[in-house]
């Protein structure tokens, strides 16, 4: 990184009126890219799929993860656990398309078996042919690796680095802002509430025009009829995720009336209230008393990004065909929106090319969710900046 | 050893049996004692078509009778190997009970732990 990136960084951590954005290197250059995956992504909470991914007990799911070959399997109990892809022996990719496991995880090569729990059950011929067991074998010490992995609203979550602050812990402002949707489970809507979007942009930018409304009324505006700019606030949690909420949200997909269920027992403020965050890293949320979704952002380069998105209802019978219409609309709803957004994420990658942009003027009364993601990936270079000397987060 | 040098591993001789009477074996295995030489042979085409079709829970019996006809003729390296097979392909198909046994009489010779 450039002395002159460094001293830019630097300007992130200032506040909101006073600051500029991160500047062009964090969006498109290879190597900050790469150390940002290891000091945003590794260090952190960083989402790498879906629990429907693996809807029934067998399931397994290979995923890549900053590079790095994991495999998302759901147990006999119900359990789901995150391991590295690969056999203890001789480094085989255990799993490499969505399977169902009936019985033991097999490694392709030698045909060394683990359970679903990691454990190691067999290890045919390991003693010579038809030996299956040897002195310098230990199975108790060669089971798969286990990545640190917490699943929350059917969202997988791993801490690569092992030694971030518990999940619960980490995860406290939101669990305590959205509390009275705790407990309550979520049921994916299944095919049609499912989709994909690649998108020719760094992840950052996709997170920062997630958690700002200052662009609706320009980039949506269909939106505009019912849900206008001065219905929306900010949200900001430094050091965890920032966002904006409606006050407007009244969902009408029937004309004849019908509707998802809501989620049980909510607070007055959800009737017409809704809320979508930045959840840093790489989830972006948007919660409502009828639906949830959520879309992980997979960083494929410095410049290209996927978005998985994924929406989930609050009742069993809303994933029935009685309401494949209504889901339909609702997840084409979405879709129209989030496509409607790739112009401008795009456009603002592209702009990063130019030398003159300083990482940008924030607007003090529009732009703090903004700064605050910001300011948190400028966080986690602190100390990693040669000559850099970054305040912590506030 | 391969898949190929299955048929050595059984012997000089096969005989034909269908997978779909294979998987009935574990309920009623086959006796070894009456199968010859040329079920041995079909036998071992048997265990090559159910790899292909990747049907584990096919190649966990098919792979026990094998190891049934080398056990009747005594050679325990052969058994060993056939029922390590069938054993492995038992616990991919999740036929707990076959794996169960064969566990234990791969056991019982210190075969396994």
């Amino acid at each position: 990184m450039k002395p002159e990136d460094i001293r830019q960084v630097k300007n992130v951590m200032g506040p909101v009126t006073t600051a500029r954005g991160l500047p062009n290197a964090f969006y498109g250059d290879p190597d900050v890219h790469a150390r940002e995956q290891q000091l945003v992504f590794h260090e952190n909470w960083a989402c790498i799929g879906f629990g429907k991914d693996v809807m029934e007990a067998g399931d397994a799911m290979p995923v890549t993860h900053l590079g790095i070959p994991l495999l998302i399997v759901r147990d006999r109990d119900d359990t789901i656990r995150v391991f590295q892809n690969v056999c203890r022996h001789r480094g085989m990719i255990l799993v490499d398309k969505p399977t169902k496991i009936k019985g033991v995880i097999a490694c392709p090569y030698h045909a060394w078996c683990y359970e679903l729990n990691g454990k190691l059950r067999a290890t045919p011929h390991v003693g010579g042919p038809g030996r299956n067991v040897d002195d310098h074998i230990d199975r108790a010490t060669l089971g798969l690796i286990e990545v640190r992995s917490r699943v929350w609203m059917d969202i997988v979550f791993v801490n690569m680095a092992g030694d971030a602050p518990t999940f619960e812990e980490h995860m406290a402002p939101l669990l305590e802002r959205w509390g009275d949707f705790a407990g309550k489970p979520v049921f994916h809507g299944g095919a049609d509430s499912s989709f994909t979007l690649r998108v020719q942009t760094n992840w950052k930018l996709a997170v920062e025009n997630y958690c700002e409304s200052y662009h609706l009324p320009w980039v949506h505006p269909g939106l505009n009829s019912y849900s206008r700019l001065e219905d929306h606030y900010h949200i900001t949690e430094p050091g965890l995720y920032s966002g904006q909420g409606t006050l407007v949200y009244d969902p009408k997909l029937d004309d004849t009336g019908r509707a998802f269920t809501n989620f049980a027992d909510l607070p007055a403020k959800w009737d017409r209230g809704a809320e979508y965050i930045s959840l840093f890293p790489n989830v972006l949320l948007g919660i409502h008393r009828d639906h949830f979704y959520a879309i992980r952002l997979e960083p494929i380069s410095q410049s290209e990004t996927v978005e998985h998105v994924e929406i989930y209802y609050t009742d069993p019978e809303m994933l029935g065909d009685d309401y494949a219409d209504l889901r339909a609309k609702n997840a084409a709803l979405w879709k129209g929106i989030f496509i409607e957004d790739i112009g401008v994420v795009e456009g603002m990658q592209a702009g990063r090319a130019a030398p003159g942009f300083d990482g940008g003027k924030f607007s003090p009364a529009m732009d703090e969710p903004t700064h605050t993601f910001h300011h948190w990936v400028a966080s986690q270079f602190a100390g990693h900046l040669e000559g850099a000397s970054i305040s912590p987060a506030t | 050893m391969s898949v190929t040098d299955v048929a050595t591993t059984l012997g000089d001789a096969p005989q034909a049996q269908s997978s779909s009477r294979a998987r009935d074996a574990e309920e009623s295995p086959p006796s070894a004692a009456a199968t010859g030489p040329a079920d041995l042979a079909a036998l071992d085409r048997a265990i090559l078509d159910a790899h292909a079709r990747e049907a584990h829970q096919d190649l966990a019996h098919l792979y026990q009778q094998a190891g049934e006809h080398a056990a009747f003729r005594g050679d325990v390296e052969a058994s060993g190997f056939l029922f390590t097979h069938a054993y492995i392909f038992a616990l991919k198909a999740g036929l707990r009970a076959q794996a169960e046994l064969l566990h234990a009489r791969l056991a019982a010779t210190g075969r396994e732990a």
